[in-house]
């Protein structure tokens, strides 16, 4: 068999709207400290290499990879960044243990959104400079676009994208990591300002200040250490094309290839009847169920945590983020958001992660317990 | 006590930006596309191992990683099909506007891709579907940009 790569150690903050009395790196140093403890190790001796999935954009600091190591323990220590979601932190440290050079990766995460004051301006400037930017139109329309387009391509309503605010928020609710759980009907979500047509306002999940760190362990290592693995027994990460003319506007093809391959990779011939439950992507509200079909895994528990609609989106943490629902539910340690299957705890679950507007990329896990 | 004084004390942050300024090169496909556009034209290219049509044209194709020639760039009419809409209602900045932009997905006849652009037409007569036409701007104000396509209208 494969040789797998475990989750031995997770940590993350409960996220908030507002965090004005901490620093980005106070708060990597909370949650590193959280991980660390959470499987009992010390990163000043235990770990072999450090991967943070940050954007200098966001961060508001150019060459940001400098600015690390040192609360994350990895001073004078193997660290890169990658600018991605989480999820491709987490590929890369897999790959790198499966080398067999390195025993223990950590892989962390985070944003200060309050501190953004121009996020707009963040995603005009990832658009492409000579085709769509000089168009002038907040990025915000290429949600539109891709929603109308799987409205009208899809047997799908408005209101049954509505229907995954409804649960999501509602869902959030009983999760203390969450900060926008709510109670709503359909219409509020409908009735909620027009965006880009069709998507409004609370079908898009609002920014959250947060950050997430794990610790991730070769097999041999991870039945030394304090808890239970929880086993990656699939994963992929697939990049789209950056050209809006090329892309399919009603279906995402990154996700549907890796989905393919990392159920491939685990052994999964229908995700529907054997995955408990999935975290995946919903930064909009269509964008659930245009996921769900691709890794079908329509039929499943989808988002127990309340995803980023109700958690709130945290950028390149929010892949890490569900990362971290998941382990907690399959472990048996999400408490007041427990996901049972008759009676039982969770035996796999599916990750998949995508970086927004205005990318095609998509990352997929598939995790199991023994 | 001691503590409430303590929350009392004032959150310090700073302010700062990112002064980054550059330019972008359009390419040896890109010069050509928008150097058409410049005389109201929209040149397009072919991919005969995957039989696809890009426009904008590249150089290269992304399915079979094939060089594209440049002297194979071709004309193409002025026609095509709406594929997706959407009105938006904020600005860039994130501010709310009076009146929406109408942006479209444009699948022009004889290409395979969908070229992005605003719509001009009121919002009660655009549908998916429905044959456009982009209209350019006059001729002296061209400048071999995307934006001497003023947008895409209905043709009825």
């Amino acid at each position: 068999m494969r040789r797998r790569v475990c989750i031995v150690g997770v940590g993350m903050t409960p996220l908030k709207a507002l965090s004005p009395e901490v620093s980005y790196k106070e708060m990597m140093f909370e949650v590193a400290n959280k991980a660390y403890n959470d499987c009992g190790i010390n990163p000043r001796k235990d770990v072999d290499t450090f991967i943070c999935c940050s954007e200098d954009y966001i961060e508001g600091t150019s060459i940001f990879d400098e600015y690390v190591p040192d609360q994350l323990g990895g001073a004078l220590k193997q660290v890169h960044t990658i600018p991605s979601d989480g999820l491709f932190g987490v590929c890369a440290g897999i790959l790198q243990i499966l080398t067999g050079e390195f025993k223990i990766a950590v892989i962390e995460a985070h944003a200060k959104s309050s501190n953004i004051l121009t996020p707009d301006g963040v995603h005009m400037c990832a658009l492409d400079p000579i085709y769509i930017r000089p168009l002038n139109v907040n990025p915000i329309f290429i949600a539109g676009l891709e929603y109308n387009s799987f409205l009208y391509n899809h047997l799908f309503t408005k209101e049954d994208c509505a229907e995954v605010v409804v649960k999501n928020k509602k869902n959030a609710l009983k999760n203390p990591y969450a900060c926008y759980g709510a109670n709503l009907t359909i219409e509020d979500v409908l009735n909620s300002f027009p965006i880009s047509y069709p998507l409004n306002e609370l079908e898009i999940s609002s920014y959250a200040d947060g950050a997430c760190v794990v610790v991730l362990a070769s097999e041999e290592v991870a039945k030394d250490l304090k808890k239970k693995p929880i086993y990656i027994d699939g994963f992929s990460f697939i990049q789209g094309s950056p050209n809006l003319e090329v892309r399919s506007w009603d279906f995402p093809r990154a996700t549907e290839e890796a989905g393919k391959r990392a159920y491939e990779m685990a052994g999964i011939n229908n995700p529907n009847r054997e995955i408990d439950f999935c975290e995946i992507d919903d930064t909009y509200s269509y964008k659930e169920l245009q996921h769900a079909i691709a890794l079908n895994l329509n039929e499943t528990i989808i988002n127990p945590s309340g995803g980023s609609l109700g958690m709130g989106y945290i950028y390149e943490g929010t892949g890490l983020m569900r990362l971290i629902m998941a382990v907690l539910q399959l472990r048996g340690e999400a408490g007041s958001f427990q996901v049972r299957i008759n009676n039982d705890l969770p035996r796999k679950a599916v990750v998949q992660s995508w970086r927004g507007i205005p990318t095609e990329n998509s990352c997929v896990l598939v995790l199991s317990r023994e | 006590m001691e503590q409430k004084e303590n929350r009392k004390k004032e959150i310090i942050h700073f302010f700062g930006q990112l002064p980054v300024e550059s330019l972008y090169t359009a390419g040896i496909a890109g010069e050509r596309f928008l150097l058409g556009l410049k005389e109201g034209k929209f040149l397009a290219n072919y991919c005969p191992d995957c039989d696809f049509v890009f426009l904008p044209p590249k150089l290269y194709c992304e399915f079979c990683f094939r060089e594209l020639k440049e002297e194979d760039l071709k004309e193409i009419e002025n026609k095509g099909i709406l594929l997706s809409y959407t009105f938006t209602h904020i600005d860039t900045n994130g501010n709310r506007l009076e009146n929406p932009i109408i942006v479209g997905v444009i699948k022009m006849n004889g290409t395979d891709t969908g070229f992005v652009h605003k719509l001009l037409n009121k919002i009660e007569d655009i549908e998916i579907g429905m044959e456009v036409e982009a209209v350019f701007a006059p001729k002296e104000r061209r400048r071999g940009s995307i934006n001497d396509i003023v947008g895409f209208q209905r043709i009825d």
